[in-house]
């Protein structure tokens, strides 16, 4: 495997096999210049690399180079899956090993606990804010708590847990029956986040009345924070006549992922039956007449 | 026919124009026939016109040719069965009117009728059921040759279907329903039937 080095100081993740600096760095040993330092995630200190330091795959490292070249160091070692990170001042530094993707998909595992994060653009040479992530880039990430980040893709799921419908001062389990008619309506629906990671869940929904008109259409993302592992969040929608007698329906989806939305529960069915709340009489008449 | 609105304002609410008994107004109101003095209620809620008698409000339009006639002697039971379409709760104490009597152009002249009241059952789903309701009655012994119609109304009850005795927002009836016999003597076909030595 082979990185590209930049003139200059770069920050570069090795990819290779455990073994000695001497080896790591024979191709370019020629255009070294200054001391190479390894980044230490565990202690958060960074520690001078010799000949005879055994390399860390997938470690970070500051290399300082006379010109640009190509290093290569022999096979990749098999990448981690994730990384552990620290809640501390110093912050981290990390490999990403993910793919290039939107950062708040990168960081989906630990979206809760995120409060900053950096990228080293070694043609820059600076700490850049990046909105798409680069691959085997090296990440200053700051975490709230100590937190494990995920590069494999989250295992989406998610269950609506209860279903409501709020009409005037009372509340009726979704299906609803026997509610009056001319109340007004105003759904309230819980998501919860059965996946390992925190999740920014949505929701949308479109009720429609006895004649199949669509009467409210809704939809939204939860805003920050986002629901951690096994948390609820309440959706509610906004307010409508329950006008007509009969069978109104309604048809919910929970979302996450919103830069690719997947619906991880569903719910297709009766939002309630509304019944007439006076008396209503019609085809008033003799219906027979007759001498007995 | 042409009505004059008792109270101005009615009339001003229709540009100046007076209204024609059957028309769809916009207000509730009493209106009189300046021919022959009729005076006439408008319900712009039902859109139902009235017209006033004796100290009742008759729905114009509520009367229909009768389907059938049946005869009737003096004594003899009616029995005359309602029916309408219902949704809505459960209704105790609905007041009911049976008449038979004579429709003529002032309304309808009730000769005998009974107020019996019912209860309706509650039918709380959006598909209207039909109810039911009847009551005999009896003529008596020296009815008129021109009992000839029927007529039925509901209001109140607890809720209220609405209306009122005067004023009911459910009534139907028919013309022509009846035929009263056994009034007078009545001699046809009179004739020698045979003559023969005895």
């Amino acid at each position: 495997m082979s990185t590209a080095l930049k003139a200059g100081g770069n920050f570069v993740v090795y990819t290779g096999k455990a073994q000695s600096a001497s080896d790591a760095f024979a191709s370019i040993m020629s255009y070294l210049a200054g001391v190479i330092y390894y980044w230490n995630n565990v202690t958060g200190l960074y520690e001078q690399v010799i000949t005879t330091t055994l390399m860390v795959p997938y470690g970070c490292y500051w290399i300082e180079v006379t010109q640009d070249c190509t290093w290569t160091y022999g096979p990749d070692e098999t990448a981690p899956t994730s990384v552990q990170l620290y809640a501390r001042d110093a912050g981290n530094l990390v490999p990403y090993l993910g793919p290039a993707q939107p950062a708040q998909d990168a960081f989906a595992s630990i979206v809760a606990y995120l409060t900053l994060y950096y990228y080293f653009n070694n043609v820059t040479k600076a700490w850049e804010f990046t909105p798409t992530m680069v691959p085997l880039g090296v990440y200053y990430v700051r975490v709230s708590q100590n937190c494990v980040w995920s590069f494999a893709p989250p295992v989406l799921k998610g269950t609506i847990t209860k279903k409501e419908l709020e009409y005037d001062e009372s509340r009726a389990v979704i299906p609803a029956s026997n509610i009056p008619k001319d109340k007004a309506g105003l759904v309230h629906i819980w998501g919860r986040n059965d996946s390992k990671e925190t999740q920014q869940m949505g929701i949308s929904w479109v009720i429609t009345d006895p004649d199949g008109v669509t009467r409210e259409s809704y939809s939204t993302w939860e805003a920050w924070p986002y629901t951690g592992a096994g948390g609820e969040h309440e959706f509610i929608g906004g307010r409508f006549s329950l006008d007509k007698v009969g069978t109104w329906v309604i048809n919910v989806a929970l979302y996450m992922n919103p830069s690719n939305p997947t619906i991880v529960d569903s719910y297709y069915g009766t939002l309630c039956s509304v019944i007439p709340a006076e008396p209503e009489v019609t085809e008033f008449k003799i219906q027979d007449y007759v001498k007995i | 026919m042409t009505l004059t609105p008792l109270i101005s304002s009615f009339k001003l609410s229709l540009g100046g124009a007076d209204p024609v008994v059957g028309q769809q107004l916009a207000f509730s109101g009493w209106y009189r026939d300046p021919v022959t003095g009729q005076q006439y209620y408008y319900d712009a809620v039902q859109n139902q016109w009235y017209v006033y008698a004796a100290g009742y409000l008759y729905a114009l339009g509520y009367m229909n040719p009768a389907p059938k006639q049946v005869t009737l002697a003096p004594g003899d039971k009616l029995k005359i069965t309602l029916s309408f379409k219902y949704t809505g709760p459960a209704v105790t104490g609905v007041s009911s009117r049976y008449c038979i009597g004579a429709y003529g152009a002032t309304g309808f002249d009730e000769k005998i009728y009974l107020t019996p009241t019912f209860n309706i059952p509650a039918n709380l789903t959006a598909t209207p059921v039909t109810v039911t309701n009847e009551t005999t009655l009896t003529l008596p012994a020296s009815p008129g040759a021109d009992w000839d119609d029927i007529y039925v109304k509901i209001w109140g009850g607890t809720p209220s279907i609405g209306g009122s005795e005067l004023s009911p927002n459910y009534i139907f009836g028919y013309e022509n329903a009846l035929v009263i016999v056994g009034i007078t003597p009545v001699i046809t076909e009179f004739k020698i039937l045979d003559f023969v030595k005895v």
